[in-house]
């Protein structure tokens, strides 16, 4: 037996392990919930879209999100530093207010991507002008998880 | 990775099998009883751990002890330390510390090595063997701060304070031990590592354990790259079949 041939087979194979052992691929603002628009005039949930929809957080200079070309879905993160966060949904000329109330719990992700914050959603109020009704269809916002969280029924 | 894996095992398979083959077909022949005695080497597989992970410094020794016939006592005892001082991503346009974490921590592993390469040659001391280990660590870890980012709403800063964690884990154990010169043996392992227990008082995670690796994986490949000493005692002749 070539003891040095294995030995350095051996060695060299594990250094490519080592080597091509990726890390982790880290997501960013998990903390957001999925929120969709429908139609509330539907009887059966059907998906609807504002143009010129703007979203911009309660006390903030710009706004987060503003649709252009009719997208009926959006993720909106929320404030680590309270427990309601509350959003401006402006269309036109109208706008509600949605205010977001939920409980945080640490969590601790991987060696390489850190922490992060999982939310329960304890319950949503908003105002009325053009979003009939809210209804939370999935509490939990957790890291990697891809759920739709929210449901906002549109006049 | 996973193909990797399978590359690896599949040749210990075969280096296992041909030596059991050999042994089976070759005639019948005296074969020689290795010395016997205490070793006592460094595990420099830290050292080359450094090259690929500067974050981790650390450092092994190892004992062995000839049991009757075949069989080796092994005692592996380590230190090492882990710092993150640097660890950021990019957040647009600014790099942000996102994860400070140190760790202090030391490891003893034991078991046994079964020895299963017959020689013939006098003076020929090489070792093939499987074994098992049984490895505990000990370490203090803490993360001085972390953040969460959000660049809306603003981020979010703690830090975890420094506790203790404990934790057991098993392994396989393949390796080859060769005498270069008198009394001195260089050998290496290959070891499957499979965690049994974490002990701790927090979320907080260890990124590495001492001894096992990376924290994050519940069955880790490692290897060790010893030089030992062996302190000679005992030697016989002995005639097997």
């Amino acid at each position: 037996m070539n003891r040095l041939l294995w030995t350095f087979t051996i060695l060299g194979l594990i250094l490519i392990f080592n080597h091509c052992s990726s890390d982790d691929m880290c997501l960013s603002y998990q903390h957001s919930m999925e929120v969709r628009l429908y139609s509330s005039t539907s009887k059966t949930d059907k998906d609807t879209a504002l143009i010129g929809l703007e979203i911009i957080g309660v006390g903030q200079d710009s706004a987060w999100t503003t649709d252009t070309f009719g997208q009926n879905k959006f993720f909106l993160p929320l404030n680590f530093n309270t427990d309601t966060t509350s959003w401006v949904f402006k269309h036109k000329t109208r706008r509600d207010t949605i205010d977001v109330i939920y409980r945080k719990e640490l969590n601790f992700v991987s060696g390489n991507c850190g922490f992060s914050q999982d939310i329960t959603i304890d319950t949503i109020t908003h105002s009325i002008s053009f979003i009939d009704s809210i209804d939370v269809a999935y509490p939990s916002i957790k890291y990697g998880e891809n759920v739709e969280n929210v449901k906002i029924y549109i006049y | 990775m996973l193909k990797t894996l399978r590359y690896i095992f599949i040749s210990l398979i075969i280096i296992v099998t041909h030596t059991y083959a050999t042994a089976q077909t070759e005639p019948q022949k005296v074969v020689q009883e290795k010395q016997h005695g205490i070793s006592v080497g460094v595990d420099l597989a830290p050292f080359i751990q450094k090259a690929f992970d500067p974050g981790r410094t650390g450092v092994g020794f190892t004992g062995r002890l000839t049991l009757k016939n075949k069989w080796f006592g092994i005692a592996e005892a380590g230190f090492e330390s882990v710092k993150f001082a640097d660890k950021r991503k990019k957040d647009r346009e600014k790099i942000i510390d996102i994860y400070d974490y140190n760790s202090y921590g030391s490891y003893l592993r034991v078991g046994l090595d079964y020895d299963f390469f017959d020689v013939d040659e006098p003076g020929n001391n090489d070792n093939i063997t499987l074994g098992m280990r049984y490895g505990f660590a000990l370490q203090d870890h803490e993360c001085p701060s972390f953040k969460i980012i959000d660049d809306y709403w603003g981020h979010f800063e703690d830090k975890i304070s420094k506790n203790t964690v404990n934790s057991h884990w098993v392994e396989f154990v393949f390796g080859l031990r060769s005498e270069v010169l008198k009394n001195f043996y260089m050998g290496w392992t290959i070891r499957l590592r499979q965690i049994i227990a974490v002990n701790k008082n927090n979320i907080l995670e260890p990124y590495t354990i001492p001894g096992y690796g990376r924290r994050d994986n519940s069955t880790n490949l490692g290897f060790t790259y010893t030089l030992e000493y062996q302190i000679p005692f005992g030697k016989k002749k002995r005639a097997i079949n």
